[in-house]
């Protein structure tokens, strides 16, 4: 059990402090090119197929970039995206997601140079209110028998339209942006307005708009083909999910809620990120059109990737070993048959809001049956579930039983004690340190602890706690060092990170995916797929 | 020797690790409560300026 392979992205934001008053403020993308010289001059890195600003590292996992074309005015555009290699099971995991933080983080320290400081944020918000996150990527079975045969059918069809709906509206956007969003911005510093910010979220809603018809496409395909059957199981699970692996935020009207993404989620199915939130997202698929040299063909397989973008990062270890060894667990039990008559919920995007908002827990919304349930209540039913499954096809799988007992252990605490999950959970944590903060601080005060909690510094509240020993430590300082550079074995990272190794040992040029490699040495080029298992 | 109402006056918690009876806290919750303190007096050093460092001119994918 909890042995396919899963990986996690992670969004990071870049903070900069100038090291005169003043002074100017480098551009994200400059910082992002200063990170990936230094990670070089470390060690070998191979360029990514997808682009000149991703790049993949010894390890097999990637970074890249992140901006799209709308927001190119802006120097304070664009954020760092790290992804884990492909890994199995929660600890391996956990090994990997650390290693890249801190690989990451140290790197882009140094990225100011003489112009200021940079320091990363593990966090899903940054100070205007934007979202990032970390999105799940689980390999599952995306359908059987005839609903296999039909998304393999609908699947180049459907693609097409929903790529050319999704084109059309960028170009609409990318023209309309600079003649909408420029004057308007214009203007409004004429009243004290930051255009920066006015031109963004006029941008913002552009592309949302334009990009409407073929996400709406999009949405339809992929809900009626794509992983139906464990969607339907796995929703409410993912949904009540949050009480365990929510950070915690403050909102803009001073309210505390678990989630910072819960209020942003529109839909179940999204085939693009941008400006359109889900809990399941295809981006791949579009990805797969764009790119089919690496990932045309695993669109078609039985097997592939399902992508979770309902999550929020997590600073707390134990709270991210939860959300994904939880989720592993759920899935196995899910396509074992175990879960057939998995709570379904009536409206699960307003649950997840109302579970969100309520750091109480009390907070309950209708099953389809009617019933009036809670986020622990849910949760329980699935962990019992899990329980007798493993109890009757698993016993004495260790991994999948201290899964189990954690999760049973932090439920009891989170209905009995929250006070225990300090430096485990992270939204109970954060609500501990903005409770000792107050009373008197203000709204300014109570927003600064709610980001610099994702501080990946030594000034970080999260890494003060760990540091302390009060936040305990799931993966072990020698196994994240490790981590650095050796891939995980029996995965296409370990085959990704030997061409990577390989090319800058011989001095031969590789282009690197999470398929393929485009490998060029003496012997000329050839394409080498990325299947070790 | 500290009690739950002597660390509730300067802003600390002794939830985590306290005997029932609240009058002894254990190393760790000490350590915790410290920390907590740290925190509330660097989240009033400029807040506005950290805020603004902390800002990106759009939303992820």
């Amino acid at each position: 059990m909890l042995d396919r392979l899963v990986g996690l992205e992670t969004e990071y934001v870049l903070r900069f402090r100038s090291r005169r008053p003043g002074g100017r403020r480098v551009p994200n993308g400059d910082l992002y090119g200063r990170l990936v010289n230094s990670l070089r001059a470390r060690g070998p890195l191979a360029q990514s197929v997808a682009g000149e600003d991703s790049w993949f590292v010894a390890n097999g996992g990637g970074l890249k970039f992140e901006r799209l074309p709308f927001y190119g005015p802006l120097p304070r555009s664009g954020f760092v995206e790290g992804a884990t290699p492909e890994c199995r099971g929660p600890v391996e995991i956990l090994r990997y997601q650390r290693a890249q933080d801190v690989l990451l983080s140290r790197y882009a320290a140094s990225s100011g140079g003489a112009d200021g400081y940079v320091t990363l944020l593990k966090s899903s918000h940054d100070a205007d209110g934007h979202l990032f996150g970390s999105h799940e990527n689980y390999e599952a079975t995306v359908a059987d028998g005839p609903g296999l045969w039909a998304w393999r059918a609908a699947l180049v069809p459907a693609i097409f339209v929903v790529a050319v709906a999704i084109s059309v509206g960028d170009v609409a956007a990318l023209l309309l942006g600079p003649m909408v969003a420029a004057p308007v911005a214009a203007a409004g510093r004429l009243f004290g307005r930051d255009a920066g910010r006015t031109y963004s979220a006029i941008v913002a809603r552009l592309v949302s708009l334009c990009r409407a018809p073929g996400q709406l496409a999009g949405s339809a395909f992929t809900g009626f083909l794509a992983f139906r059957r464990v969607r339907r199981r796995l929703l409410a699970f993912l949904v009540s999910r949050t009480i365990l692996s929510g950070p915690g935020m403050v909102r803009p009207d001073g309210r505390f809620v678990l989630s910072a993404r819960a209020d942003a989620v529109r839909s179940t199915c999204g085939i693009t990120a941008a400006a359109w939130r889900s809990v399941f997202s295809f981006c791949h698929v579009i990805k797969a059109v764009a790119n089919p040299a690496d990932g045309g063909v695993s669109v078609f397989r039985r097997r592939q990737r399902l992508q979770v973008t309902i999550g929020d990062s997590n600073m707390a270890q134990h709270a991210e070993f939860l959300k994904v060894g939880t989720t592993l667990l759920v899935l196995d039990v899910i396509e074992a048959g175990g879960l057939d008559d998995a709570p379904h919920l009536r409206r699960p995007l307003r649950a997840l809001r109302a579970f969100s908002d309520d750091p109480d827990l009390r907070a309950t919304a209708p099953l389809a049956d009617g019933r009036r349930v809670c986020a622990l209540d849910i949760q329980r039913s699935y962990l019992d579930a899990c329980c007798r499954f493993v109890g009757r096809h698993a016993a004495g799988d260790a991994r999948a039983e201290a899964v189990l007992r954690l999760w049973q252990e932090t439920l009891d605490a989170l209905r009995r004690d929250q006070s225990r999950l300090v430096g485990r959970l992270d939204w109970v944590t954060k609500r501990h340190l903005l409770e000792a903060a107050e009373p008197g601080a203000s709204a300014d005060e109570r927003r600064k602890l709610d980001l610099r909690y994702h501080e990946l510094s030594p000034e970080g509240y999260y890494l003060r706690l760990e540091a302390a020993g009060i936040a305990p430590v799931v993966a072990e300082p020698e196994d994240v060092v490790a981590a650095f550079d050796r891939p995980p074995e029996g995965s296409p990272a370990a085959s990704r990170g030997r061409l990577i190794r390989q090319s800058a040992e011989s001095g031969g040029a590789v282009r690197v995916g999470w398929s393929s490699a485009i490998v060029t040495d003496a012997s000329g080029t050839r394409v080498v797929r990325l299947d070790d298992r | 020797m500290e009690t739950k109402q002597s660390a509730k006056a300067r802003g600390g918690s002794l939830k985590r690790g306290a005997r029932p009876d609240g009058v002894e806290t254990s190393p760790e919750a000490a350590a915790l409560a410290e920390i907590a303190r740290e925190v509330r007096d660097d989240c009033r050093v400029d807040p506005k300026a950290y805020l603004d460092e902390v800002r990106v001119a759009a939303s992820g994918e």
